[in-house]
């Protein structure tokens, strides 16, 4: 009896429900979109950034992080290495050196950032090898190196000139030595292009007088849903308090905070909307109560339970907002699902840019349940708080007033 | 056997500056089965004596007894719950549910009450029946008249079968010939089904029908005549 009161009660004053019914399913049709939208933009922007310049999980020396110095530098064997990679979560574990050094040839010099790294690893990481633009990528055992087209303009070489690299050794050494260039590098960013020097590990190792020495581990994961548990693993695998592992929301936090900066902006925009439907609710609540409050004091007087006259109308207010989300998860989540298997593409220059820094130039939407779940949570507590209302209203309702 | 006590009932409504004794020490007593109308002028206290009689009120001071329970003692839900099975109401603006049908509306208290769908259907077209709505089961409340209307809310008052049931001013939006046909099936379901009618009424014609009239004056009872 109701759940039969409730629905024809619903559409009581079709054209009004009609209308409440497609404020929400609009406010959840953008929400769904938009976040879907955003969520799926900064979900690829992230992964891209992680794969090609980052890792999901990095493991340094444990005061490189502070200061990033030569002598902060960590070492660790190949076996351990091995170990990394062979844990279950693990896709990719990518060591490195990174330091500075003054380069020089002929009469030019320039400070230049040395980042030394396994060219296989780092090609199956990143792509490396589809920047060369003269020259030939890196072998494993290499002792020349690849410089950004910036940085071989200003200092005027060309594939096969030699270079001469001083810097700092460990411990207190003064390291230096003579790469030849094998090959030129085109990258998307101008500072790196202009900067940029990569090396072998084996030879930055000797360079620096640190067999086994590294400035960090990289390591992308499979699923980064187990990132915590991954940590764990891997904490226990070390066993050592010489390192230090941290997770990319700590190393990469800048890249969070922007991500999190842009959608809080969408996230007012959305909370706005929801403000409005939210007071367009209310205002239909207010009127229906209104209406029927002679009726309310009938049913009361007949001998219906306030408690389950205010059951009958949350259940009309329910259905009501049921009929939005239905209606709005039905049209939005094919719609989200469609751009997350045919994603966006970029074009132009933007699309440029993405395929130089070894990004794929597209943008899928997200349809994690999240998005969907929470926008329905939001109805639903949007329809509760207007239940307030009425459900007041019933409760102080005076049986003998006119 | 009585069906309604009250003992020296009381309601008084308190303003800002005046105090107004709306009922004032009324002792009544009504029989199962009686037919009664309670007359007089307009705030004489007639609708608030048969609001209190009907659990929708609380006295200032004095006795209900309805079927031997003191009504003033329950609480809210409790006086919910004897209306529900005890008294039986009848609006003067006949209060159906609009967005349900007149089946729908007499079957409506029955179904509060649990009883079981097949009861339910049965009573219902009996009591429709009664009041000569036997064809009208589906239709809404807009597309019956006034008097129809009335009909239907007699139907509900009555189908659950109740111990009493009360009418505010039952006819007042009904033409004289609608209010004679309305009277003489009330007569003939109390007669029928012997529950006892409790009026409120300004109008002579209910007056005549009545078998009890019970007249009231600020408040008290100033006749009391058995037909």
């Amino acid at each position: 009896m109701k759940l039969k009161l409730a629905w024809k009660n619903l559409w009581r004053n079709r054209r009004r429900t009609l209308i409440t019914v497609a404020s929400v399913f609009f406010a959840l049709f953008f929400s769904i979109v938009m976040n879907g939208y955003m969520d799926g933009m900064w979900g690829q922007m992230i992964a891209n950034t992680l794969k090609t310049q980052s890792g999901h999980i990095e493991i340094h020396g444990t005061d490189w992080w502070d200061d990033k110095t030569v002598d902060n530098f960590m070492t660790m064997d190949s076996l351990a290495i091995q170990e990394l990679r062979s844990l279950s979560n693990v896709e990719n574990v990518s060591p490195r050196i990174e330091t500075f050094a003054l380069a020089s040839f002929g009469n030019v010099s320039k400070g230049v950032a040395l980042v030394a790294v396994s060219p296989s690893q780092e090609n199956a990481k990143s792509k490396l090898s589809s920047r060369v633009i003269e020259g030939k990528y890196l072998a494993e055992s290499d002792n020349g190196v690849l410089i950004g087209a910036g940085l071989a303009k200003y200092l005027k070489v060309s594939v096969g000139d030699t270079l001469a690299f001083i810097g700092q050794g460990y411990q207190g050494s003064s390291a230096a030595g003579l790469f030849p260039v094998h090959g030129i590098l085109q990258l998307a960013i101008t500072e790196m292009d202009n900067s940029l020097v990569y090396a072998t590990l084996p030879a930055i190792q000797t360079f620096i007088d640190m067999p086994d020495g590294y400035s960090g581990i990289l390591i992308t994961l499979k699923d980064d849903r187990s990132l915590d548990e991954t940590m764990e693993t891997i904490n226990s695998t070390l066993h050592s308090k010489d390192y230090e592992v941290m997770n990319w929301h700590f190393t990469m936090k800048r890249l969070l905070q922007t991500a999190e900066s842009d959608k809080a902006f969408s996230k007012f925009v959305l909370f706005i909307l929801y403000v409005i439907v939210g007071f367009g609710i209310l205002g239909t609540v207010i009127m229906l109560t209104n209406e029927r409050k002679r009726e309310f004091r009938m049913l009361v007087s007949l001998g219906m339970q306030r408690g389950r006259l205010v059951a009958t109308l949350c259940l009309e207010l329910l259905i009501m907002s049921l009929l939005s989300v239905v209606s709005g998860i039905a049209i939005a989540l094919p719609l989200v699902f469609y751009f997350h298997s045919h994603p966006i593409q970029i074009t132009g220059e933007m699309a440029e840019m993405f395929n130089d820094l070894g990004m794929e130039a597209v943008i899928p939407f997200s349809v994690e349940p999240k998005i969907f779940v929470t926008q329905v949570v939001i109805v639903i507590i949007l329809t509760a708080i207007a239940a307030i209302y009425p459900i007041r209203k019933i409760k102080i309702l005076k049986l003998t007033e006119q | 056997m009585r069906i309604i006590e009250t003992k020296n009932l009381v309601k008084v409504y308190t303003g800002s500056t005046v105090e107004v004794r709306a009922v004032d020490s009324v002792d009544l007593v009504i029989e199962q089965g009686e037919f009664t109308a309670i007359v007089g002028p307009s705030g004489s206290g007639k609708t608030t004596l048969l609001n209190m009689v009907g659990g929708l009120d609380q006295p200032t001071s004095g006795e209900i007894i309805v079927d031997n329970v003191d009504i003033t003692q329950l609480n809210q839900k409790q006086l919910v719950d004897f209306r529900l099975k005890n008294i039986g109401f009848v609006f003067q603006s006949y209060n159906l549910i609009p967005v349900l049908t007149a089946a729908e509306n007499v079957s409506f208290i029955m179904e509060l009450q649990g009883r079981v769908k097949s009861e339910i259907d049965t009573r219902t077209k009996e009591i429709l029946s009664d009041v000569g709505l036997g064809d009208r089961l589906t239709s809404r409340p807009f597309q019956l008249s006034g008097g129809q209307q009335q009909r239907v809310a007699v139907a509900r008052a009555m189908a659950s079968r109740p111990k009493f049931i009360i009418a505010d001013e039952p006819t007042a939006n009904l033409d004289s010939k609608t209010t004679e046909k309305l009277l003489d099936m009330m007569l003939e379901l109390n007669e029928k089904e012997n529950i006892t009618f409790l009026f409120s009424t300004h109008d002579q014609r209910v007056v005549n029908k009545a078998r009890r009239v019970i007249v009231l004056e600020d408040g008290r009872i100033v006749s009391d005549e058995r037909k």
